[in-house]
Order: structure tokens, then sequence, then C-alpha cells
């Protein structure tokens, strides 16, 4: 708070004191997107933007790279209370397809969510042990009964897991993953899909929300990849 | 602000006269607006990005839009405002229309695909009902071009599609009650049997920072058209604050009354902070019924059975979700001290209300547990206590004294037979300032604030605050939470700009509260859409073995399901 003018304590510095309070994280975010962004466009990653699905003008673009993610250590807790330790869940042998969501978002987990719905029917047919990942960035308000109603209303099937567990554990998964959001507020969070080949290094991450025949376009090239 | 009246009195008076054309059924559009019931009673249906199938509440207008039509800002993706004199206005290359969102361009994290939308013109023709139902059906805005691939294109029937105009034709039309050209005017609450002195220190924390907001203001209306940082863009928002204190006295019964007869003398626009050491409930009903706003009381007994559509927000669950943390904690600890239990409670809600929830929740998760319980007049505590510190059966002795914290461990320091005590966070102080040394190492209390009181930098400029306006710290946790709520209120009525909607203001503290306000009394403090509680969990802590240093967690912070 700038005791000096109101002006400027109550509207330029009120941002200026955010960023001062988050800014070492915000700046690690930030140089870290830009390194993902200058990565992306160079060797290290496959960045692709893939332009809208045939025939669904309403579709954006998303971009696919690939990235070498490490699933944290962590003990979480699923929909109906278990616990499940999260680096055997997605490093097993299984291939496994993740986003990061929370029950009460109003606009993109539903969206997020509802592509994951529309689209498991086709991804468990293109691999049968297909396992689709969901993890509340919200794990305080998101204890397992509000993630199995959540799931419940949207059609979730067996293949499909809630996750929840300790706010620590959560943000550590989060950082492994480099979805952390910006200034400390998870209505900032962002589009991300993560999909994962057992026997093959590293992660491919969409940025961006591709519709439910781009997804599974998707899932089925990177099942194909040598 | 003439030009903006004039604007909203156009836009209804084009709302009624396209909503005149359509027969729709503004109440059953509201039932499709917030929760996607369309009229023959199937869930509403759409298409989102191309491909994706939706349906039913989770897509209704309301999800995204809000229930205060005022759209939101969320993931980088902006959704725009759909009140009725945004709707049935033509958007116009106008300044003042690109100020709306200026705010959301200066404070907020967003990606940059986020900005440009936000930038971009839209200009446009008024909504009438067939270019409306064509954009909620196919997706096509009023100037004919293509909507973002977010907003589902719904299959509606002619009936819903006119139902769903004839609501929006009245969606946020106008300012709600309690606010003026020149004045917002506002509550809070205050019970009868408050301590007076912790009622004194509650009011001059809450004048000091009205004070303080007034002088603001009135430095930024002496100088309106001195402008750096773009201030004369805001200057029809700026508002001076009028606090209102509603003392209630009498039993709780007639405060809804009470309430009400004070509401009808002045309409104010939100209720902030307040002083109730009992349940909240008759004022959060007051809150609902009149939707008013109710920003984080002072009370120990908040209205707990969790309502998403509900007008009170609160810190934490209070007593209620103390008892469940501490039926988890007595769970995981296993062993014989948990075998038998015995809780005292003083009778009245603050010792009734935690002992109910207490056995409830220790039934569900550890049903081995035997637990007895007693009651006591507030007055009968101490002989309560001596008796049952006699029954060295008992291994954990779990006590509920409402506001006899100091009367319940005065009787503890004369002897204690059960293997553990623990007490509720009323009793934090009586704990820290008088329990005898050799007790410590055994009693326990259940606490839902932070437990790193130096964790937290705004801790230092809140006191610092206080400190340079003399304001006496009589009860920190109190006074820190009174500066919280009228912080969050003053960023939230920064936010809405002129848009004096409620529901706006609720919508966008519900967004704001986990940006960095805490001022170190929770370890958190984050809503989102539909939250009510800003802190979720609690720990059972214990008195440092250096006393000077206050209490430390006894196992990790719980969050009760």
């Amino acid at each position: 708070m700038n005791a000096r003018g109101a002006g400027r304590r109550r509207r330029a510095a009120r941002g200026g004191e955010r960023t001062r309070r988050a800014s070492p994280r915000v700046r690690r975010a930030a140089a870290l997107a830009l390194l993902g962004a200058v990565a992306a466009g160079t060797a290290d990653g496959h960045p692709q933007h893939r332009p809208a699905g045939a025939g669904t003008e309403a579709a954006a673009d998303y971009r696919v790279r690939t990235a070498r993610y490490q699933a944290p250590a962590v003990e979480l807790v699923d929909a109906s209370g278990r616990a499940v330790r999260l680096e055997r869940l997605l490093g097993g042998e299984r291939p496994v397809l993740l986003q990061f969501i929370f029950t009460t978002c109003t606009t993109i987990c539903p969206i997020m969510s509802a592509t994951f719905a529309s689209a498991q029917a086709q991804l468990v047919a293109a691999h049968p042990d297909t396992l689709l990942v969901s993890i509340s960035i919200d794990p305080e308000h998101d204890t397992p009964a509000r993630l199995r109603a959540f799931g419940e209303r949207l059609g979730a099937g067996e293949r499909w897991r809630f996750l929840t567990g300790r706010a620590g554990d959560i943000r550590r998964t989060m950082r492994a993953f480099d979805v952390l959001y910006a200034g400390d507020n998870k209505m900032y969070h962002q589009f991300n899909t993560f999909m994962r080949v057992p026997g093959r290094e590293g992660w491919t991450r969409i940025d961006g929300t591709p519709g439910t025949a781009d997804l599974v376009a998707e899932y089925r090239a990177l099942l194909a990849a040598p | 602000m003439t030009r903006v009246l004039a604007r909203i009195a156009l836009a209804v008076a084009v709302a009624s006269s396209s909503a005149a054309g359509a027969a729709g059924d503004a109440q059953r559009g509201r039932a499709l607006y917030l929760r996607g019931a369309t009229a023959d009673g199937e869930p509403l249906a759409a298409t989102v990005r191309g491909d994706v199938p939706v349906s039913g509440a989770t897509f209704a207008c309301a999800r995204c839009h809000r229930r205060s039509g005022m759209g939101s800002s969320e993931g980088g993706v902006y959704v725009p405002p759909i009140t009725a004199r945004h709707l049935f206005a033509a958007r116009s290359m106008d300044r003042a229309l690109r100020n709306e969102r200026f705010k959301e361009l200066f404070m907020e994290a967003q990606p940059h695909g986020f900005w440009s939308d936000v930038r971009m013109p839209r200009a446009r023709p008024a909504y009438d009902a067939e270019l409306l139902r064509r954009a909620v059906s196919d997706g096509v805005d009023a100037a004919g071009r293509a909507m973002d691939a977010n907003m589902p294109r719904y299959r509606l029937s002619r009936e819903d599609a006119d139902d769903l105009l004839a609501y929006l034709a009245t969606l946020s039309a106008g300012a709600d009650p309690g606010v003026d050209d020149t004045h917002v005017q506002l509550a809070t609450v205050v019970a009868a049997g408050a301590d007076p002195r912790r009622k004194a220190a509650f009011l001059t924390t809450a004048r000091a920072f009205v004070d303080w907001i007034n002088r603001d203001t009135a430095n930024d209306l002496a100088r309106g058209d001195f402008s750096p940082w773009f201030r004369t863009d805001f200057k029809d928002a700026w508002r001076r604050w009028k606090l209102h204190v509603w003392e209630l006295d009498g039993p709780q019964q007639t405060w809804p009354a009470q309430l009400r007869a004070r509401y009808r003398e002045q309409p104010v626009f939100a209720v902030v902070s307040g002083l109730v050491p009992g349940p909240w409930a008759p004022v959060a009903r007051f809150c609902d019924a009149e939707r008013v706003p109710c920003l984080f009381p002072n009370t120990p007994l908040p209205q707990t059975a969790h309502d998403p559509q509900g007008y009170t927000l609160y810190f934490s669950g209070g007593l209620e979700l103390e008892a469940r943390a501490l039926a988890r904690w007595l769970a995981a600890r296993g062993g014989s001290p948990r075998r038998s239990v015995v809780q005292v409670h003083v009778t009245g809600p603050l010792g009734a209300v935690p002992a109910r929830s207490f056995a409830a929740a220790l039934a569900e998760v550890a049903p081995d547990v035997a637990l007895d319980s007693v009651a006591v007049a507030p007055g009968d505590l101490d002989a309560a206590l001596r008796a049952a510190a006699g029954a060295h059966a008992t291994d954990t002795l779990v006590v509920w004294p409402g506001a006899e914290g100091a009367r319940a461990v005065a009787a503890l320091n004369d002897g204690v037979g059960a293997a553990r005590v623990v007490l509720s966070s009323t009793a934090l102080d009586a704990v820290r300032d008088d329990l005898a040394p050799a007790l410590a190492g055994r009693v326990r209390v259940v606490s839902p604030y932070e437990s790193d009181l130096a964790a937290h930098p705004r801790r230092f400029r809140v006191r610092a605050w206080m400190r340079s306006r003399r304001v006496a710290i009589v009860d920190w946790f109190m006074q820190a939470q009174t500066f919280y709520a009228f912080t969050v209120l003053q960023y939230g009525l920064e936010h809405l700009l002129t848009d004096f909607h409620r529901d706006y203001l609720l919508e966008i503290i519900e967004h704001e509260a986990e940006n960095d306000l805490n001022p170190g009394i929770y370890p958190t403090l984050a809503l989102g859409p539909g939250q009510r509680f800003a802190s979720k969990g609690a720990h059972v802590m214990q008195l440092h073995a250096d006393r000077r240093r206050g209490f430390v967690p006894d196992g990790a912070w719980i969050v009760p399901e």
C-alpha cells in the first residue's frame, strides 16, 4: 500500500504491489514460459501449430510439443478416498492423458473436462489400457466427494481418475508439469493436456484447446509414432 | 454520469421493446440462464469447440457469464458481459466502452490472447430477438462475425429463445440499491453480547478504514482533472463510503426483523465485516432474502450448510470446522488415548453446535471410539471440569467452553486426570496466558488460524497501518479479519467501476480473494465461483516449549471433508 496519492495506491500501485509480492515466482514463471517458447521454436521441442480440425470452423488452434517432465513422488487421493502414488500412476505401464482442473471453475475446466468426456471412448479404443487423469488444482475445496460428483456429472468412465491431495503435493505436481499460474491465483490457470506413452521418454504437451477429433488424432499419432 | 444513465435508459427502452415482440417468460428464462433448464424439462444441450457435446447446468449461461451477466475472465478466456444494457445497445468505437474492461488489462495476469480479445473494438448493432437467437444457436454475433470457439452453440427451441430473451432484458438492467452519484451505503453488524473492548477495537478498525478510503477519494476528486495513470478515466466510479453500524439486541429470533427495519430505513449496497459472537444464520437469512453481499463477518458460527448461491462469504467453517478437524485428528492418532473420549460443552450454540458436529464426525471417522457428552451451563463449567478431571479412565477430554475459555483453563489448572485435553480456539488466549506449565504437554487447542505468524509479509504492513492510525490492537485475529473484509470490499468496488451490481461484487471477490490480500491470519484465503469459505482447514496446536513463542502445530493441517 502506497501512502502517497490515492490514484497511485488504489489503481496503479495495486498492480505494482501484486507484482512485487509475486515477483520471484512470476518472474520465474515468465522466464520458463519464455524459455518454453524459445525452445519450442528451436531444436529442443517439436513445436507444431495445429490449425483447426477439418470442418470445425469454431475450433481454435493449439500447440503441441514434447517435454521431459518427471511426475513427483507424492501421494494423492482419488475420488473414492484411496491413496494413489502419483509417480507410479503416471509412470506405469499404461498410456496416460492428464489435465489440471478444479470443480468450481467457470469457463475452461468444464470445456477441458467435456473434451475428455467426449473423447474417452475413442481414446480407450485407440489403446485398451488408456488412462485419463484429472488433478485438482484447488485441493482443499475439491474433496474426494466433490470430485466424485464432478465426474458423475461428466459421465466419466472407469478409465478416468480424479485426484486431489495436500496443497503442497499438488503444488509440487504443478511445478513438475510447468503449469503454475501467475499471480498465485488459480483463476489464471491455462488450458493444457499432457499425454505419455510408456517406454518412451518425455511427455507430449498440448497448450490450447483441441476438440474431440483433434485430441483423438493427436493421441493416435503419439501411439503410432516410432 | 448523465451519459451513462442515458445509455442505460436507452438500453432498457430498446430491451423492453425487443422483449415486447417476443412472448417469452422471464422466470423460465431465468431457470434456463442459471441452471440450463429448458421449457420442456430437458437439460440444455450444446456443442462447444466444434465437436464437443455438452449439456445441463455445467454449461448454462451463468456458468461463464455469471449470475450478474457481467462475464468473467479466467484461464486466458475473456467472457464478455451480456447484461440488458450491453446486449440491447449498439457497440461503437468508444473510449468509454474500451475502458469498461480497462481494469483487466491493467491488473490481471492474463496471456496475450486474452488482452487482444478484450481490446477488440467489437463494434456491432444492438441485439434483437432474431439476432440473439442466431448468436446463441449458431455462434454468429450481431455484426455477422463468428463468435469465440469457447462459446457453446446451443440447441434452443423457439420458446426457449424467447424465454431467454425476456430474462436477458431484465438482467442487471439497473444499479442495485445503496449507491448514488456520490456515496455507497454500507453497513456492519454488531450483536449484543459482544465484549465491550473487542467491540470498541472492531469499530475503531472499521471506522479508521472508511476514513482512510474517504480521504483518498476526496483527494482524488479534489484534483479530478489531474490525470496521471489514467485516473480521470475512472472518475465517475469514485464514491465516498458511508458506514452504518447496525447494532442488534434482544433474542436472535428478532434479528431478521431488526435487520429488515434498518435496511428499509437505509438500503445498503453491502454488509461488510461484523462482530457476532454467536450464530450468523439470522443475518445470513437476511442477506439471502435481500440479496445483499455480506462480506467476511467475525463469527465463530457461520451458516455451514454449503449454499453456492448464498450471499455471505466466510473466513472458515468456524467451530463446526474445528470439531470436524479434531475428530479426524483423533482418528489418525490411533492407540489407547482415543478409546474413551469425554466432551464437556457449555449449553448454548457456542458449545452445543461444535459438540454435535464433533459427535457426528467422530462416529463417522472413528466408530470404535466411545464418546460421552456432558452439557453444562457456562457458570458451572469449572465444577463440571473438576468432576471430569477426577475421572482417570478418560483418555481424551474435549472441552467446548464457548466464551468461558479462562474459566475452563482455571479449572484445568487444578488438576487433570485425562491423558490429553483439547479445547476450541475460543480458549487460545487463556491457554497461552494462564495454563499451568505442568499441563503444557497434555493440552491442545484446535485453531483455524495460521500457525506461522511471521510467514506473510502483509501482516507487517497491516500492523503498521493500524499503529500509524493509533488503532489499538486488542484482538489481532479479529482486527486483521476486519481489515481483510474491508480491503476485499475496496478492491471489489474498484473493479465494479460504475457497474453497481451486487452479484458482480460477489463474483469479483470470488475471483480476487486468492490474490495477496491475506494479512497472515490464515495459511491461505482463496475462493472460487460458488465457494463460500475462504480457508478450509484447521490445526491442532500445542504450546511451544518456550512459552513466549506461542503455539506450534501438533500434526499436519487438517481439511475435513
